[in-house]
């Protein structure tokens, strides 16, 4: 494990010199890509300035639940994104040879051989509004609070990982493949506040298309509002399908023809 | 004189375009699939702002029904009609020089591009006819529909002149490839903000009065939001016809800087790759 943990720090660290080279560029992506979370927090603003909550959240917790969609799915697209969407062109032309080559977990290099710093000053940002709401929210600051939510932005990130890499490995089968786009739509479901969803919805978005537990867990957990069956659920449904990507992968592997090399 | 009469080009291209726009008639079903989710999602969250008010709760002067109403509407329109894509491909074709390939051809290419544009547009509305029908029915206990006839008539016309001002304002923003070269990232950041003027994200009226009253006045209201106030019967007869009017007004303005900004930006093109 701490050999992974120190050859993904050099994977991240030479992206990172890459990306300097064209250092000029930071500002401009900051200012083009943060533009949906502007729209989306304008969006709510504008609500609240007719109605005091939505389904029992209040403005902040609202935002605060905005912010955390950003940071979270900007954490994901730093980290694996670029390589998850890489996959199935590494199927097809054979490039997947490379990484069976190399001595460590092929799943492992798939997923995180290169980061993307164009969602770093995003996520940068929706941490700064994370922080900014919370002192609006005047909710008392309490290190469990702070700590239960950090584990489930990770859960998160972990939980959308591994749904992505389920999905991208069944390329192996089907070629053409648009579950990502798709999926990245559901997480829009996510972002919303949990209540507004009828129950039964709600229950399947907990339960089936885990979008809830995605981005609404964390704020939820922040707040005290996460019951610890739903939480217990979450980190283990993540556990759970952490495994079975890995499983998949590899079942999925023996079918790699190695076209074209 | 030319040739070949100019009707027959129009017709050609018209023809280009409705063929170009059936041959992604697979990434049109996966368009729907993944516009119905934020679709849903804005219906879901209306519907609980509106529920924790009680029933008789009125947003800006808009019921539940006729907000829920907004977003199906607007929903179908989008389904049809998305010129936006034209400041993409422009974008594209000055950066690349692609454009000139274009320019030896006898036609005007932005004339050329309202061509492509409204066939795609065509063929758009009527692949939307079936899902909307579906979606209309499903909601057959929210929809709101226009009370009378001239609001039909209204409706239909702001829509059509509703697009000629997006593809204008496309056309417009597009062409400013001339003078930036590198303008990915002002698309990237002009896209969003006209989804808000139009009024693609929420209706207008939800932002304080006074920059509702500038918003009005701007092109975008008048793409989306305005045909959509009509069919809700938000406007009177003589309300709609100044909004018509204001309509005719900026396809005319935006068809002169278009004009305006070709001229000038062909003078300063370079026919990169050529």
């Amino acid at each position: 494990m701490m050999r992974i943990l120190s050859i993904w720090a050099g994977l991240v660290k030479n992206c990172l010199v890459r990306e300097m080279m064209f250092r000029a560029n930071f500002a401009v992506i900051l200012l083009t890509t943060s533009w949906w979370f502007v729209m989306n927090v304008l969006m709510f603003q504008v609500i609240f300035g007719h109605v005091n909550e939505i389904a029992g959240w209040s403005k902040y917790e609202v935002f605060f639940l905005v912010g955390a969609g950003h940071t979270i799915m900007g954490i994901f697209e730093t980290f694996f994104i670029m390589n998850l969407t890489r996959v199935p062109d590494m199927i097809r032309t054979g490039e997947m040879d490379f990484y069976l080559l190399k001595p460590v977990n092929t799943q492992f290099l798939v997923s995180a051989r290169y980061a993307d710093f164009e969602a770093v000053p995003n996520t940068l940002l929706g941490f700064a509004f994370m922080g900014w709401c919370v002192i609006k929210l005047r909710a008392a600051f309490s290190l469990p609070a702070l700590a239960s939510f950090i584990v489930f932005v990770l859960n998160g990130v972990a939980l959308y990982y591994a749904i992505m890499f389920i999905s991208v490995t069944l390329s192996f089968w089907f070629m053409r493949f648009h579950a990502m786009s798709v999926w990245w739509q559901l997480t829009g479901l996510g972002r919303q506040p949990a209540e507004i969803f009828p129950p039964k919805l709600k229950f399947v978005l907990t339960y089936c298309i885990p979008m809830l537990v995605i981005i609404n867990f964390p704020v939820k957990a922040y707040l005290g509002r996460l019951p610890l069956a739903a939480g217990l659920w979450g980190l283990g449904l993540t556990a759970a399908l952490l495994f079975f990507s890995s499983w998949f992968f590899r079942f999925a592997l023996r079918r790699y023809r190695s076209a074209s090399s | 004189m030319s040739l070949v009469p100019r009707w027959r080009v129009h017709l050609k291209v018209i023809s280009v375009g409705i063929s170009d726009a059936l041959a992604y008639r697979g990434s049109f079903l996966l368009g729907i699939v993944t516009s119905l989710i934020p679709l849903i999602t804005s219906l879901l969250l209306w519907s609980a702002i509106y529920r924790a008010g009680g029933t008789g709760l009125v947003i800006a002067g808009f019921s539940l029904n006729q907000m829920l109403s907004y977003y199906l509407v607007m929903n179908v329109l989008r389904l049809a009609g998305t010129v936006e894509d034209a400041q993409w491909e422009v974008t594209q074709q000055v950066r690349s020089g692609a454009l000139n390939n274009i320019l030896l051809r006898p036609f005007n290419y932005v004339v050329m591009q309202w061509d492509l544009r409204m066939a795609a547009v065509g063929v758009g509305a009527l692949l939307a006819l079936l899902p909307a029908a579906i979606l209309f029915f499903v909601a057959r206990s929210v929809i709101v529909l226009p009370a009378s006839g001239w609001q039909w008539g209204a409706f239909a016309v702001s829509t059509l002149l509703g697009i000629q001002i997006s593809f204008l304002v496309s056309i417009c923003v597009g062409l400013s490839a001339f003078w930036f070269l590198e303008t990915s990232g002002f698309l990237m950041t002009v896209f969003p903000l006209q989804m808000i003027l139009s009024g693609a994200l929420f209706p207008l009226e939800l932002v304080p009065g006074k920059l509702f009253a500038v918003l009005g006045l701007l092109p975008w209201s008048y793409t989306t939001y305005f045909p959509l106030q009509v069919y809700l019967g938000r406007v009177t007869l003589m309300q709609a016809a100044q909004g018509l009017g204001m309509q005719a007004f900026w396809i005319a303005a935006l068809a002169g800087v278009a004009a305006l900004m070709w001229r000038r930006g062909l003078r300063r093109y370079e026919a990169v790759g050529g």
